[in-house]
């Protein structure tokens, strides 16, 4: 029987021997580490005459090489037999506070990402605002029903509450050359008792394209692009004549019912469309007030409501409940 | 832009864009081109009007259908041979005789009565009628009573019909057939010319280019005589440009004809009496609102438009005194005024029951005079409806014939001389030029200049070709045509919006500025959630009592006309709605709240160009359990270094710089407060907020809050952050329990350790705070876990053990400070 063999039966005999982790490092440590019973086979193997060393090297390699095998093997059984410290599965488990953002946030989030990777830049402007501003450069003639106090909000100290974002677009385009390519999102006021589908306060964005000749199609295709991403490719819109002081030809935006793609459904009321907001190509009068030659520029204008977008996505029936802010509405989104 | 009411979609109630919704029966509409009223029909009708711009809000079907009676004149009657109570009766109904059995007492030879022949069908009854044998004798019809026709529950006897209005053979439906579609429509502010029956009619003529039939107006008789009255429009009163009256003598006032009634009830109108009604009726067809006055109560046979006197009374048809301004005006008889303009007739010259001689009105008012003027007096009317958005002033003739011989026709009447008409300023056309190209360029549409001729002439413009396009002269109805933008709207109206080409993705220009504000404020919520905080969003407005109570005398700014006490200021700070919000969650089982408001607070400033400053600030709000009871532990408030931790955690994210914390207090935030600090400026505070407060606001759970101001986080513009290099090397841990006085803060230890140990320790952590046995009274023992490295090398407690030392003899020269053994 050579060293080898020898050695091999030793530490076989040793391995079955070890128990636990500790007597396992040991037995590893022994044989296999750096100063273990192998390691000093290869100081032997330099006593050895020049032309035996590299039969007998290789020998004690594959040695190892069998070693550390077996090695692995019963350390994984060992390991196994020991398992983890059991817990109970099934107690609950450890109460964790998360945060969510507004649900109103979430889609307007939504909103702006998307007019923003088509271009549009988002901009600010005050909710106190002056009637310069809400009405007079938006071409609102001084005796529209929307000047009135039971539809707008006014302070005690004058101006009043912004109704539309809209004066945010005068603002810009008073400071900014064309091309112009902006969405307004924000809060806006009306004087509307709240119910179920009113509320005197609620965000709307409204953007505004000015550039060398835009045309109605390009609105039609900026608004079919935004709604198709915001409700999938299969999105059809329907734009219908309707009047709004400040665009001129304008048109109420229908978008196929996104719950019966058309079909009819309650949500629709049976029509398949469900009507989205307004639009419009601006009003050469509105251009002109901001020293704009409406002959060298055009421009397209339109809005949609945040609430009203997140009552569809979400099948929320009580635009209330977004202002009350209990936490069982809250922790649904 | 003023895009409407979007929450409108949702139910109308109010409509800011002006707009009216008007009634249209399809059998009125019906007399002006043909209208099929099957379901697809009418489906279809209801398109061509959503697309022409006219939404239809309801579609909505009214009243029974009577077929198969006519009118039968009854020639015999006789006994039946085998029953007291019922007679067989002969009945001639225009195409031949029949027999049948009757039980009416009212029935005898010579009267005109309602026939149900066989197979007719009755309101109520779902079988058509049949033959059926009576007492052993057939009977080949039924005559009708008002019950059996639907018309009324009067079963007293038969309906008696004049035979001067029916001959044997007239069917009943002629005049008794209540069946109709009403349509709701909304009208937009710009189109006073399809407020009526016929400006419908006109834009689906148009659509469809058919012709557009008008309803027979045969002229009334004429009295002998010319005794028109006289009509003086004051120069000085600008809002009547057109004044017509027409007099007619010999009228018979009574109820309404059927069929009239019938169709203004079709569209919402109460019948009154025939004359009455004759004007409401024209003014529902053709959009002119008329008056009639009683002749007798137009003193001196005079009409005399002028402006108001500030303060005069007048009472109108109502019966309710007005006071008026200079703003009304007013139509006068030789002595008194007898209308408000355009707005409502007099009571004391309104139409009676024995009144004889009428004066018909019809007459152009301004429209904004008008609006101005039912706005100022309260009141909007059908009549002013119109007014105000604008009349024909060429139809004066038209309606004042249709409405003379509608009159004539229901209330007998002769025109009692001309029609007196003062037209001081006739309306002139304004022709406008529309250039094809440019049409073209802002549709995105490749139409001709005859295309759209066709179109324009179709909605009665007058059209001549000029070298850049056409020359166009729009009809005295269209008022809202006077650009040419007007002109190209009405091009792609009636060419149909669907027919724009709509390209799958429309142009885009170059980049576009970012908007730094804003992502700093989307880093901030971002990082609020993250931290495990529910975003809330609460009204502008708030309640002045409700902010007394937090934050008692702010200035605030104040709405003059608010819904409500609750929503009558805007808040000067989100602290409230935010508490507010988190004690009702309380009340609602929420253990715990994390809440955050990004939002503005507004502040009045006489500086700022609207009298008010927005700011843009985070406030942020712990309450109640931290942890809830469980099977791990009882329940954990929060408390205040659960904030600190947050706060400090949302700085650091947001890579602000140079920050300090100060001691804090006011009315609002506690003793147990710190205010963030940077150069002086003060960029927010966070603690506790006085229990007092708190307990006002309905929680006894200690509240913990951060207000911070965003304008004056943004102003510094915190940017990305910056790399520190890290070391490689391992650390070495020392823990040294000190002994204190109790008041020396634990920060103020920590900060001389780190202090002294510069520059290899990195880091003091309070690990142990303990204060009882081996402690002397007044002290306090912490034990600080101290972290030792550097970059380049691994550090031994020879290069630890010096520092330590130094450390601990600053400790003690400073604070008093030792260890404890
Ligand atoms: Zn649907």
């Amino acid at each position: 029987m050579n060293t080898l063999d020898s050695l091999r039966a030793e530490f076989l005999a040793a391995l079955a021997a070890a128990a636990d982790r500790e007597a396992l490092a040991a037995v590893h440590q022994g044989w296999l580490g750096r100063k273990g019973r192998l390691q000093d086979l290869f100081k032997q193997m330099r006593e050895l005459p020049a032309e035996e060393r590299p039969a007998f090297g290789a020998q004690i390699n594959v040695l190892k090489e069998e070693l550390e095998a077996v090695f692995m093997a019963r350390q994984e059984e060992l390991l196994n037999r020991e398992g983890v410290a059991r817990v109970d599965l099934t107690l609950p488990g450890h109460p964790v506070r998360t945060g969510s953002l507004h649900p109103l946030q979430q889609i307007l989030d939504r909103i702006t990402g998307i007019f923003t990777r088509m271009g549009f830049t988002v901009e600010d402007g005050p909710e106190v605002e002056t009637e310069r501003y809400n009405f007079d450069m938006l071409n609102t003639p001084f005796w529209h029903p929307a000047r009135m106090e039971s539809d707008s909000l006014y302070l005690q100290q004058g101006h009043m509450l912004r109704t539309e974002t809209s004066p945010v677009q005068i603002r810009v385009l008073e400071q900014v050359k064309p091309p112009v390519r902006i969405i307004a999102p924000g809060r806006v006021y009306r004087n509307d008792k709240p119910d179920a589908s009113h509320s005197p306060m609620f965000m709307q964005v409204e953007g505004l394209y000015v550039d060398h000749g835009v045309t109605f199609a390009d609105l039609k295709g900026t608004l079919l692009e935004f709604y198709r991403r915001m409700f999938g490719p299969d999105t059809r819109l329907r734009f219908r004549p309707h009047f709004f002081p400040f665009t001129e030809p304008s048109a109420e935006v229908d978008v196929s019912c996104i719950f019966c793609g058309g079909a009819g459904c309650r949500v629709c009321k049976h029509s398949g469309w469900l009507e989205m907001g307004g639009s419009g190509l601006v009003d050469p009068a509105v251009l002109t007030g901001v020293d704009l030659d409406p002959e060298e520029w055009t421009g397209f204008a339109f809005g949609l409501g945040v609430e009203r977008m997140a009552m569809l996505l979400y099948g929320v029936d009580d635009i209330r409940l977004f202002y009350e802010n209990d936490w069982r509405f809250l922790e649904q989104f | 832009m003023f895009f409407g009411l979007f929450l409108n979609f949702v139910t109308v109630r109010k409509n800011p864009d002006g707009g009216v919704t008007m009634k249209i029966s399809l059998s009125w509409l019906n007399d002006f081109l043909p209208v099929d009223t099957s379901p697809a029909g009418v489906a279809a009708l209801t398109h061509e009007l959503t697309m022409l711009g006219f939404e239809v809000e309801s579609v909505q079907r009214i009243g029974r259908e009577l077929i198969g009676v006519v009118a039968a004149f009854v020639e015999k009657v006789e006994p039946h041979p085998n029953a007291d109570r019922l007679r067989l009766v002969t009945v001639n109904h225009g195409a031949g005789r029949l027999t049948l059995v009757c039980g009416a007492p009212n029935v005898a030879e010579g009267l005109t009565v309602p026939l149900a022949q066989l197979g007719a069908v009755l309101p109520g009854v779902e079988q058509p009628l049949k033959k059926a044998r009576i007492r052993g004798v057939d009977s080949e019809g039924m005559l009708c009573s008002e019950v059996e026709l639907g018309l009324s529950d009067d079963h007293s006897g038969l309906k008696l019909l004049d035979p001067a209005d029916w001959k044997p053979g007239d069917p009943l439906a002629r005049d008794y057939n209540l069946q109709d579609v009403v349509l709701d429509l909304e009208i937009t502010q710009n189109r006073g010319d399809a407020y009526s029956i016929l400006g419908i009619a006109r834009d689906l003529a148009a659509l469809r280019g058919v012709p557009l039939s008008r309803p027979e107006a045969p002229a009334a008789p004429a009295a002998d005589g010319d005794e028109r009255v006289e009509i003086v429009l004051d120069p000085a009163c600008a809002d009547c440009s057109r004044y017509a009256g027409q007099r007619m003598s010999g009228v018979r006032v009574g109820p309404s004809p059927r069929w009239l009634v019938n169709r203004l009830e079709a569209v919402g109108l109460r019948s009154i009496s025939n004359v009455v009604d004759v004007t409401n009726y024209v003014m529902w067809e053709l959009g002119h609102p008329l008056h009639a006055f009683d002749l007798r109560e137009v003193r001196g046979r005079r009409i005399h438009v002028r402006n108001a006197a500030a303060g005069e009374r007048f009472t109108t048809l109502d019966g309710q005194e007005r006071t008026l301004d200079v703003e009304h005006t007013l139509i006068c008889d030789g002595e008194r005024p007898v209308a408000l303009a355009g707005i409502m007739g007099g009571l004391n010259s309104g139409i009676a029951a024995d009144t004889t001689e009428i004066l018909l009105e019809c007459a152009v008012f301004d429209s904004v005079g008008i609006r101005m003027g039912a706005r100022r007096a309260g009141l909007s009317s059908d009549s002013s409806r119109r007014f105000e958005r604008g009349v024909d002033p060429r139809d004066v003739e038209a309606v004042l014939r249709r409405a003379s011989s509608l009159v004539a026709l229901t209330a007998g009447g002769q025109l009692a001389g001309g029609c007196a008409d003062a037209d001081p300023r006739p309306w002139q056309p304004q022709p406008l030029t529309l250039r094809s190209a440019r049409c073209n360029a802002v549709l995105g549409l490749a139409l001709s200049a005859e295309r759209m001729r066709a179109h324009l002439e179709a909605l009665g413009c007058e059209c001549e070709t000029s070298a850049e396009g056409l020359r166009v002269t729009p009809p005295s109805w269209r008022h809202d045509l006077e650009r040419e933008i007007d002109l190209i709207e009405e091009v792609v109206r009636l060419e149909g919006y669907e027919q724009v080409p709509q390209p799958d993705s429309a142009r885009v220009p170059l980049g576009q500025r970012g908007n730094p504000r804003r992502e700093l404020l989307e880093r901030v919520r971002r990082e609020a959630v993250g931290l495990g905080f529910r975003q809330v969003m609460s009204y502008s407005m708030t309640d002045p009592r409700q902010l007394e109570r937090v934050l008692p005398e702010r200035p605030v700014l104040q709405i003059r006309n608010p819904l409500s006490q609750e929503m009558s200021v805007l808040r000067p700070s989100l602290l409230p709605s935010l508490l507010e919000t988190a004690v009702y969650n309380l009340n609602r089982r929420a253990e715990g709240q994390r809440l955050f408001e990004l939002d503005r607070e507004f502040h009045p400033d006489p500086a700022c160009a609207t009298g008010c400053r927005e700011s843009l600030h985070l406030a942020l709000l712990l309450v109640g359990q931290l942890r809830p009871e469980s099977w791990q532990g009882p329940a954990e408030a929060y408390g205040f270094h659960d904030l600190k931790e947050v706060v400090l955690l949302l700085l650091s994210h947001l890579h602000l710089e140079g920050l300090r914390l100060l001691p804090y207090l006011d009315g609002v935030f506690s003793a147990n407060s710190l205010a963030i600090e940077r150069d002086g400026e003060r960029l927010g505070v966070f603690g506790q907020l006085e229990p007092r407060l708190c307990e006002r606001m309905g929680t006894e759970w200690p509240v913990f809050a951060l207000d911070l101001d965003l304008e004056s986080v943004a102003r510094l513009a915190p940017g990305l952050p910056r790399y520190q290099p890290f070391s490689r090397q391992p650390s070495v841990l020392r823990d040294l329990s000190l002994i204190s006085p109790a008041e020396l803060p634990a920060g103020a230890l920590a900060d001389t350790l780190l202090e002294a140990g510069r520059p290899l320790l990195q880091q003091v952590q309070v690990v142990d705070v303990y204060q009882g046995k081996g402690v002397p009274d007044g002290c306090v023992s912490r034990s600080y876990r101290l972290r030792f490295n550097d970059r380049e090398r691994s550090l031994s407690d020879a290069d630890v053990d010096p520092v330590v030392t130094d450390l601990l003899k600053q400790a003690e020269q400073r604070h008093g400070a030792r260890l404890r053994s």
